[in-house]
């Protein structure tokens, strides 16, 4: 887990630059992950981490350091990942496409990078794609909760607060999830 | 018998599960073993996106550079073709000043300087009027006078040794 960097008492209005900018070189590889798995979309990802960082920096006044800054990061970041979702709901062919070709690429590389052996590489591979199978069945929401739990390895209460959500709404959608995996696992 | 559930399941992920979940997994093989693939799946997983993620990271970085590189690159073919056009011209240039040099065109004035080896300085105006007269008077251009004067002589040493082939009984006639 990346170590977050928390400020007890300060406001970020008090951040200079210089350390704005440790900031952004402690955060920006956490925060394009976020992004990446949120839109599977290397570009996009770049332009809305840039996005992150200025927004934070913009309302950096409105941090009062209750959340650490990655929480608090990641927050702005989930944000801004529902919005260009939501805007880019139009091209479906480029979503189903672009995802369908990362997917087999991502399975490929997992399967040949974790498991040597032929055999081993051919469970690892279908184990991989009943998992991005699971994952694909659940909502934005869902998703979300999934990768800042499991990917990020943020607490409940840290996704709850990412998320703007109760810790009980985080413990659903994670069992949900967990079913979602139960059910593709029965059905191979 | 009741095998876990999805939020006893999801508990023991989080590592918060209760003793009757854990004497549960201990007894139930097909719990167990659905248990250990949820979470190898779920590590698989994150380790997957997790790479790619960086992977799509780096390549974007990489990106993000390569105008300044390839500005860099041209700058430096730029430069190098200077250095290189610098190199072969100042040996070149260097030659051209070390040769000596004769004016291309004489200046004085053609007529003068044709048709006397004397400057029209120190020529008398009698002089000066009758060179500038035979001048006036040639049959044939400035430039083509040497020509002109081969011709003239080719043609004279013809006609001598036409001459010198006649028979001398033919002469007579």
């Amino acid at each position: 887990m990346e170590e977050t960097l928390t400020v007890p008492g300060i406001s970020a209005s008090g951040w200079t630059a210089a350390e704005f900018d440790d900031i952004v070189r402690q955060h920006q590889a956490r925060i394009y992950r976020v992004l990446w798995c949120e839109l599977r979309d290397d570009e996009a990802a770049a332009t809305l981490t840039q996005d992150c960082f200025l927004k934070a920096y913009r309302g950096r006044s409105e941090f009062r350091g209750e959340a650490s800054v990655s929480t608090w990061l990641v927050r702005i970041a989930v944000n801004l990942a529902r919005d260009y979702q939501r805007n880019r709901r139009q091209s479906f062919w480029r979503r189903l496409l672009g995802s369908n070709a990362r997917e087999a690429e991502l399975a490929t590389g997992v399967a040949e990078d974790t498991a040597p052996r032929a055999d081993r590489a051919l469970l690892a591979r279908e184990q991989l794609q009943r998992t991005m199978e699971a994952v694909k069945s659940l909502s934005p929401q869902q998703q979300t909760a999934f990768h800042l739990r499991f990917l990020e390895e943020l607490s409940i209460e840290e996704v709850a607060e990412a998320m703007g959500i109760g810790i009980g709404t985080v413990k659903s959608h994670l069992s949900r999830a967990v079913n979602a995996l139960r059910q593709q696992r029965n059905k191979s | 018998m009741n095998h876990l559930t999805d939020e006893q399941l999801t508990q023991w992920l989080e590592g918060e599960d209760s003793p009757q979940t854990q004497s549960h997994l201990a007894g139930c093989a097909q719990c167990r073993t659905e248990a250990q693939e949820l979470r190898d799946g779920i590590s698989r997983y994150a380790i997957a996106m997790r790479r790619q993620a960086d992977r799509a990271q780096s390549l974007c970085l990489a990106g993000q550079f390569a105008p300044q590189k390839a500005l860099a690159r041209h700058r430096l073919r730029w430069a190098a073709a200077t250095a290189l056009a610098l190199l072969l011209a100042t040996p070149t240039a260097w030659i051209w000043m070390k040769m000596p040099h004769r004016p291309l065109v004489e200046l004085q004035p053609i007529a003068t300087a044709r048709s006397s080896p004397q400057s029209a300085a120190a020529m008398s105006d009698d002089e000066l009027l009758e060179a500038v007269n035979n001048d006036l008077n040639r049959e044939v251009p400035q430039a083509l006078a040497p020509v002109s004067a081969i011709t003239t002589e080719r043609n004279r040493i013809a006609a001598a040794s036409a001459v010198a082939a006649i028979p001398s009984n033919l002469s007579a006639k």
